[in-house]
């Protein structure tokens, strides 16, 4: 099964983490990484590196970050292994929220790692709706 | 011109592209680091800041010393980001004399004489003599990680400190 790492400025990635498992559960193999002020490039790294390890590259595993440009996706962009393979690999999805936490749980277990990251991408530029012209556009 | 002179171990990051690039008005972030950047690293921050509607270049503090020397920003609203304050004084000592430095992150907290000034602001005793250092010549160093932010006053190490 493919894993996960939400990695985020501050308390974020635990917060996800807890309303997604109130949400839908099933969120093992989803290790959250929050980074703070005080922790040096080589500590975050660490870190990543230690739930990276606790995951299995061979099923794939999807880092989440907060915010492209931010040290947490920073720091993660150096674990990309760009290794081309058919099969599994580290993958890192920026502009993490709660529907697209959702959606990699419930289908993570049904997509090969590569369907999986192209959907996720989809499906979390999709996620933001300006719900006045959604209803405008069509009542139900 | 450069605008905004800040040491920073995390270099091109949210506090800098969020708020210090839209303080200052930056069209440009200048990286001066002598350690070598993780490749994606690199292509993923030229292409944030293509985003943020910035340049950036990634230069050696050699390489810089050059630049700096022959004014190669003048005409450009440049924020300097230096990640060693070792490096920031190999500027200063080379001819680039700052009036105002900024220091917003600084992790050496390993060598077992790091001092926490802030959360983010960890000074190990070659930073502190820098800073003393930098202070006898003149330049106004603040310890701020953002502008909205207060700065942080710098007090000297105690002497005993250093046996701790």
């Amino acid at each position: 099964m493919v894993g996960g790492v939400i990695i985020t400025h501050g308390d974020l990635a635990t917060a996800l983490l807890n309303s997604a498992d109130a949400i839908a559960g099933d969120i093992e193999r989803v290790l959250t990484v929050c980074v703070e002020g005080s922790e040096s490039t080589e500590e975050i790294a660490a870190m990543i590196e230690d739930a990276l390890s606790r995951l299995s590259r061979e099923d794939g595993i999807v880092i989440f970050t907060d915010m492209f440009g931010g040290t947490p996706t920073n720091i993660a962009l150096t674990f990309l292994d760009g290794s081309g393979e058919d099969r599994g690999g580290v993958e890192v999805l920026t502009g993490v929220n709660l529907p697209l936490i959702l959606k990699f749980l419930n289908n993570r277990r049904d997509s090969d790692f590569k369907e999986l990251i192209s959907q996720l991408t989809e499906y979390g530029r999709k996620s933001i709706v300006l719900a006045s012209e959604m209803l405008k556009g069509g009542a139900i | 011109m450069i605008i905004l002179t800040r040491v920073d171990d995390r270099l091109v990051h949210g506090q800098l592209l969020g708020a210090w690039v839209p303080y200052v008005g930056a069209e440009m972030i200048l990286v001066v680091s002598d350690k070598g950047s993780d490749k994606n690293f690199s292509s993923c921050v030229n292409s944030v800041c293509a985003e943020y509607g910035i340049r950036v270049a990634l230069r050696s503090v050699a390489e810089a010393i050059e630049e700096l020397k022959a004014d190669a920003y003048k005409d450009v609203k440049t924020i300097l980001v230096i990640r060693e304050l070792s490096d920031a004084m190999k500027l200063f000592d080379a001819g680039f004399k700052f009036e105002k430095l900024n220091i917003g992150n600084i992790h050496h907290k390993h060598n077992g004489d790091g001092r926490e000034l802030t959360r983010s602001v960890i000074l190990n005793t070659e930073d502190d003599e820098i800073v003393e250092h930098l202070s006898d010549e003149g330049v106004e160093v603040e310890i701020r990680d953002l502008p909205s932010r207060e700065p942080t006053p710098y007090y000297k190490r105690e002497r005993s400190d250093s046996n701790e």
